[in-house]
This record gives structure tokens, sequence and C-alpha cells, in this order.
């Protein structure tokens, strides 16, 4: 709290210097407030219980404050956290905090700019290094330390920085250091109407850990047999080669990345244990790599996108211990579709660092000033060739007239699910999903929208029901009175039974409706909201990064604010 | 200028990539004060794909401190419930009931004297660090004695168990007594990374709960040093069903927790029911 203070007091000193060198320059002031709230209603049979929310916490709240100013190339920030029993960083668990989430300080000149603080930066497409901000998930892995940028041309930059990553309201202890150089070249004549540019770019990230953690790693390996221990060393480092070049209405980029070999834990690779037996999962020490490029083409009402991506031993993370979402230093891009319907959105695929191999092809044409149409195909192997995922999925949006548009189409989806949600022994989801999206605009300001999807799954033979939940019907029903009001009711349907369909006290399957009404209100730039829930356990996605989030039972509110 | 710049981030880069970084020592076996004993609380399920992987980590780490390091496996409801081919079902409402305490994300994890860990919760999820946890909770001095001795009558099947608590140093606020039967050797199928483990040898899986998870209270201002503290207990084993309750495999594990410490766990015992 006392550090909070320090960074705070820091920040007024600099911005009342600021302000009495710079008269007549005011500079401008922003700001953003955000803040969620649930209401938690115990509902055991959809398995919203037995976490502290919902028997004695019943409350829960997560806000942030941004404020900025900006003032002769001066640029201040600030923002406020508070968690106060909330779920959003454990969903099984209860977090109370608050405190200074975040500051910055930069200042740009002709040619340089230098930033402390919390910094966001990411080289390339992120895959040797990514600070960013993901609240629904928590993720804020910005970097607490300073950054140089010189300006070497009006073409070329080179980029240093260097410090630790923040977790909550503190740091990791291992430090990292990045540097980067990026260009534009252009090729172009235009006299012969002839457009190629060029934007390469080298970049460089090292992790030291800190003793206490090679120290960490170093006591399990002490127990491996001699022919499974290696030596522990401290650094990591990870380079980046990269690219963008367009051609007209080609655009191409093109990545390889290389981390040296460093201490990460394996769950696919045998263990010898002191009695001489056998278990899955070892400390080892391996280097890594990731490819992936992406080749798009947009012109003549056609756009085309075509990707692909080998990811192996990519484990890089600001300690080789932490799990899950925590400590990520890596973001390798997805190879799926970003899906916002909800049955479609149901399995989404979590970005395999281990072992991953992936393409992803997506085509959309507009036939006429009325028809559009898109297909979506991705698919996604371990580089062992065990099957992860596939989509197809097909649109067509049709614009009746002015006042009616229709959308619709089929997605079909096959989901490991025992690789992605951890779940043994249950086969690979398959589902069949068709759906549709109609809007109606009544008059300029108020507008009618429905969408609908019915998700068919298949058969989990073993189990004698249908795969996971089963099936599924979505109907959603929204009105917009333009400019203030939203109103959203929706319901999921548990249509058939599946092996995971809750049962009641005579084992009896509960076909079950999870019903969710919103309302929105706008005024200027703030946004209310206030909701009713009752959702079903599901994986949240964001950018590949995953988790698989337990059911929800109450009330939502939620405010945005920009100023 | 520019070629200049990219020469010399490459040149960085080799550099940077071509020191020699000498190897760190794999640390030696730490060495563990007389008398102490911690506890391992494992969260774990029949279900739970990595949990073998995790279980045989946990054994070996029991096997490596001899007798200072004792466990249980809390088979909660998460991934716990009997799989199909299952011929136990190794949940119960004690189980249940302390993995809630315990609150996870995740399986396997495994709560180390209910310390806290880097997470904000008592539980560690990675199974792969567990031994380093060990390692720095284990060489922490021994601040109280837990001793148990139990009678068994094999007519009735009741055990009654005296548990002896003195105090090495003053532990101030309220001082809590948990008792737990657990029993091993159950032979019972446990899904795995590389295929399910027909015959896997479930070890330590808690079956009952003789006092409430967070412990009862034994002083509610303190031990002082050199002071002791009695307690008795009694348990009926249910009769011998399908291999299982079984009392020469069974364990019974006390340990106590200090309400000013967070409530973490101070000192733990372990003995086999029938010794």
């Amino acid at each position: 709290m006392i550090k909070n203070c320090q960074y705070l007091l820091l920040l007024l000193c600099l911005l009342s210097s600021t302000l009495i060198t710079a008269q007549e320059d005011k500079g401008s002031f922003t700001g953003g407030f955000q803040t969620s709230a649930n209401v938690f209603i115990r509902d055991s049979l959809i398995g919203a219980f037995n976490i502290p929310q919902y028997d004695s916490g019943l409350f829960g709240v997560q806000s942030w404050l941004d404020l900025g100013y900006n003032l002769n190339g001066f640029d201040l920030s600030v923002r406020f956290d508070m968690f106060n029993n909330s779920n959003l960083l454990n969903p099984n668990d209860s977090y109370t905090d608050e405190g200074v989430g975040r500051w910055h300080i930069e200042k740009r000149m002709e040619k340089l700019s230098i930033k402390i603080g919390h910094i966001y930066d990411q080289i390339g497409s992120g895959i040797i290094y990514r600070a960013y901000e993901e609240r629904p998930l928590l993720i804020d892995n910005a970097l607490y330390g300073g950054r140089l940028i010189y300006r070497l041309s009006d073409e070329w930059e080179l980029k240093a920085f260097a410090g630790r990553q923040r977790f909550l309201f503190s740091e990791y202890e291992p430090t990292i250091k990045g540097a980067t150089l990026e260009g534009f070249i252009d090729l172009g004549d235009p006299e012969k109407d002839r457009h190629l540019t060029l934007a390469p770019g080298i970049g460089m990230v090292n992790r030291t850990l800190n003793q206490e953690a090679v120290n960490q790693i170093g006591s399990s390996i002490r127990n491996y047999v001699e022919e499974q221990r290696f030596g522990l060393k401290r650094n990591t480092f990870a380079y980046s080669l990269y690219n963008t070049v367009h051609y007209g209405s080609l655009s191409w980029y093109a990545e390889a990345a290389y981390k040296s070999g460093e201490s990460f834990f394996n769950p696919f690779k045998e263990l010898i244990l002191s009695d001489g037996s056998t278990t899955d999962g070892r400390w080892v020490r391996e280097a890594g790599t990731v490819f992936y490029s992406s080749l798009s083409y947009a012109g003549n009402g056609l756009g085309i996108t075509v990707e692909g991506k080998r990811t192996e031993n990519f484990e890089f993370r600001a300690d080789p211990q932490l799990t899950l979402l925590r400590g990520l230093i890596t973001y390798i891009p997805p190879m799926n579709r970003n899906n916002t319907y909800r049955l479609t959105a149901r399995y989404s695929p979590a970005t395999q660092l281990l072992s991953e191999q992936a393409f992803q092809v997506d085509v959309k044409y507009r036939w006429n000033k009325k028809l559009t149409t898109l297909v979506n195909v991705s698919t996604i192997n371990s580089l062992e060739g065990e099957k992860l995922y596939r989509e197809i999925y097909t649109e067509l949006f049709y614009k009746y007239s002015r006042k009616l548009q229709l959308k619709g189409g089929l997605q079909m989806v096959n989901y490991n699910q025992e690789l992605y949600e951890v779940k043994p022994g249950v086969p690979l989801v398959e589902t069949i999903t068709p759906y549709v999206d109609i809007l109606y605009k009544i008059g300029r300001k108020k507008s009618l929208r429905f969408e609908s999807q019915l998700m068919f799954i298949g058969e989990d033979e073993k189990a004698g029901f249908k795969q996971d939940y089963g099936n599924w019907v979505f109907a959603l029903l929204e009105l917009n009175l333009a400019p203030h009001w939203s109103f959203v009711a929706s319901d999921m349907y548990n249509s058939s039974a599946g092996k995971n369909t809750p049962t009641n006290a005579d084992g009896e399957k509960q076909l079950l409706h999870y019903p969710r009404f919103d309302i929105y209100y706008t005024q200027k730039t703030n946004r209310f909201s206030l909701s009713y829930i009752k959702q079903v356990e599901g994986i949240v996605c964001s950018g590949g990064i995953c988790r698989l989030e337990p059911a929800f039972s109450g009330f939502n509110f939620t405010l945005n604010s920009t100023f | 200028m520019k070629h200049k710049s990219s020469y010399l981030i490459a040149a960085l880069c080799l550099f940077l990539h071509s020191c020699d970084e000498m190897c760190t020592p794999i640390p030696d076996p730490v060495t563990v004060p007389d008398g102490r004993v911690i506890m391992i609380e494992e969260l774990t399920g029949v279900s739970c794909t990595p949990c073998a992987a995790a279980s045989a980590i946990l054994e070996d780490i029991l096997n490596n401190y001899d007798g200072a390091v004792v466990a249980y496996g809390v088979h909660g409801g998460f991934q716990s419930e009997p799989r199909p081919d299952s011929k136990y079902n190794f949940v119960n409402d004690d189980a249940e009931e302390l993995e809630n305490y315990l609150i996870n994300f995740s399986k396997p994890a495994a709560s180390f004297n209910r310390t806290e860990s880097p997470d904000m919760s008592i539980v560690y999820v990675q199974p792969a660090s567990w031994q380093a946890i060990v390692d720095q909770e284990v060489v922490k001095p021994q601040v109280a004695d837990v001793a148990i001795a139990s009678t068994y009558d094999q007519v009735s099947r009741r055990v009654d168990i005296d548990i002896s608590i003195r105090s090495l140093e003053n532990i101030t606020g309220g001082v809590n007594l948990v008792v737990a039967i657990s029993e091993s050797n159950l032979i019972d199928p446990q899904s795995a990374v590389g295929g399910d483990i027909i015959d896997f040898k479930h070890k330590h899986v808690l079956k009952k709960l003789l006092t409430s998870v967070a412990g009862d209270p034994i002083a509610s201002s303190g031990i002082n040093t050199g002071e002791s503290v009695q307690a008795t207990y009694s348990y009926t084993i249910p009769a011998e069903v399908n291999g299982e309750w079984i009392p020469e495999n069974m364990e019974i594990t006390a340990f106590i927790t200090a309400d000013d410490r967070n409530g973490e766990i101070q000192q733990a015992a372990q003995i086999h029911l029938t010794e």
C-alpha cells in the first residue's frame, strides 16, 4: 500500500511540474471506468454451488479506473484496480484486494521515447513476447520496468526493454529483457502502379530465473535417475524473425521463432521413479520452435486468408513452475475462427504450447450488394498426428431490404475434449450446429433481432448417452431502442440429455433451461447493463487462451464509462 | 545506418546466446530437523488423468523423507466419482467438505501444511514443483510434538485414539486438532495420461475425519512452551466389504493448526491403525 502511495505521489509531482512549465498548453486528460458486480444465487442443480460466493459471500465486484494525462510529449497514466470477493482470479474461489494496478510515465522526444512503469508491448505476432491485458480472464502481464525506443530514421526503429512481469499487485521474481529492430521498406513504383512494401523485424527476449526458482526445479530433478537429470541454467533466450509483405491486394506475414533450451514440465514424458516404476510427466530441458505464416488477399468482392502454424516445445513463462494462464511470456496466435454465437462458441480450442500443427482457410465472397457468403475451415493436430480440432463454418448473409437482413449457416466441429478440458476417456466431441440471425429495422431508431442455434452432438457409446451435455437449443430476442435502450431475452435449453447433464436425487437426467435477461442503457459514453443469468459450465476463450468456467447463477451489473 | 543496426542486433543476439552460462548445481537433499513432520493433503480423483502421475510423485516424496512427510488423498467431488469400471467409491462427505475447504481450481493439487501458495490459495497445482515446496516446509524448525497411540478391538472393530500434543514454543491464539482415518492398498482403476491403469494401487485414501476440517479447538488461547494437551477419539470401522475397510491397511493421521499463524499446520503425525 505504501508502495502504491509512492507511485501516486510521484505521478502527481510530475503532473504538477509539467503543468507549471506549460501554463499555456493544458494538455489532455482522459479516463475510463469499468465495473462488474455479481450477485450469486445458489443453484446446486446446474452446479452453481460449493464455492465461497454461493455459500457465504453472495456478492462480488471487480472494478478498474484508468486515468491518463498527456502534455508536452509526456504521457502519464495510472489505473486503480479493485477486487472485492471476486471470482475472476479463480472461478472457484474468492479474491479480495485493491490498489494501483498499473502506472506509467512516458516522454516522447524527436527520436527517443522513454517509458517507465507498467508497459504493454509485443514482438512480432507475440510468439516470443507479448505483454497485454485480457480482463475477462484476468490476464494482465504488463512488464514492470523501463523501455527505450529510438527512431533511427523514418522507417527504422530500435527498441529495448527490461523489467519483471506483473502478477496482480506484485511481480514475479525472474527478470525479462528484450530488444527489437523493426523497419519499413517501400519497393513500389507508383509510376508503374506497382505497390510493394516490406515490414521486417528481428526480436530477442532473455529471461533470467531467480536462484530460488532454479533451486526449486533442481529439488525435483534431484530425485530423477541419472539419465533423466540435466544441467540447470538461469537464462533462456528467444529469437524471432518476422516480415510482412504487401503486394497490391496480397498480404503475407511470416514469422519464425526459436527458444533456447530451458527447463519445463512435459506431462507426456515418462518419469522413472526411485523404485524403478514409471509414471507420466517430468522436467526436461529442450529448445522450442514456432513457425507461423498468414497469406491474405482482398479485392473484387473476394477475401481469402490462409494461415499455418507449427509449435514445438514453446512453453515460455516468467517462471517455468507457473501453470494455466499464469506468467505467460509467449502468445501464440490461435488457428480457429473466433465465433460469437452462444452455441457455435461452445467448443473452442486452447492454443497448445508443446505440440501443435494447424491450418486455417477463410474465404469470403460478396456476390452482389445483397448477398455475401463465407466458408472457414480450420484443422488442428498434435505433432504426433493426434486429432485435436476440426471446424467447418459456413455463413450466408442476405440483405433482403433496408429493413430486413438475414444471416444463417452451419457449423461442424470435432473437439478433443479429453485434451482441452482434461476429461479422461471421453470421445472426440462431434457437433453440427445450424444457426440463423434475423435483423428487422422497425423504424429509424427501433430494431428487432432474433437469433437461434441448434446443436446436435454425437453419441458417447461407452456412457450410453449423448456426448457431454447432449443437444442444445438456443434462442435470443433483442429489441434496440436507439440511442439509449436495449433489451435482450434468451434461453439455452438442454433438449436431449448427455453424459454430463445434471441428475436429480433419483438419478434421472434433468433437461434444464438456462435463461438470461439483459437490459442495457447507454447515456453518451456511459453504458450500463443489468442481467439475470443462468449459465452452464463452459470454456471461455480469448485469442486461443482459454479456461473452464463453472456454471453461474445470479445477477450481473456492469458499467463501462469513458471520459 | 539501418544495416549497421541490424548487424548490431544480430551480433548482440549471437553474443548473448553464446555466453557459456555455468550450470547451477542440483541442490543437495535438505536436512530435516529432528522430529519435524509436515502434512500433505492431496486433492485427487479416479477420473483425473494427471492424478496418477501426481500420486506417484507424492509416493516418491513420502519414501524419500522417511516419516518426516505424511499425507492422505482427498477424493472430493471433482473428477472423483467412480468410473464405470470402479469397484470402490472413494468419495465421502468429509472428503467433499475438505476439498471445498481447501478450494481448488484444478486437479491434481495438494496443500502443504496449508501454507499459502503464490497463487493466493492454499493448494499447489503443479506436481512437478511439489518436491521444492516440501523442501521449503520440512526444514522449518519443529514447534510441537504430536504423538498418536491407538487401541484396536478386533471384535467390535472399534479403535480408540489418544493424541498427545506438546508445544516446543509459545503458540498464541487458538490451536486446533484434525484427526483423520485413511486406507491404503486399494486396487481399483485410475485414469492416466498414458491410458487407464486398471490395477492402480490407491494409497492413503481419506475415509473419515473424526474432527471438523478446520480442526477441533484444543486450546482457545494458545499453548505455552512445554505445555501438553491430550485428546481422545473413538471410531468404529465399518464392516469389511469387497476388500475395503481392512484395519491392517488403515492409517490414523493427526495434526494441529494455529489460528494466529494463518491456520497453517504446525506439526503432524501418522501411524498404522493396528500399530
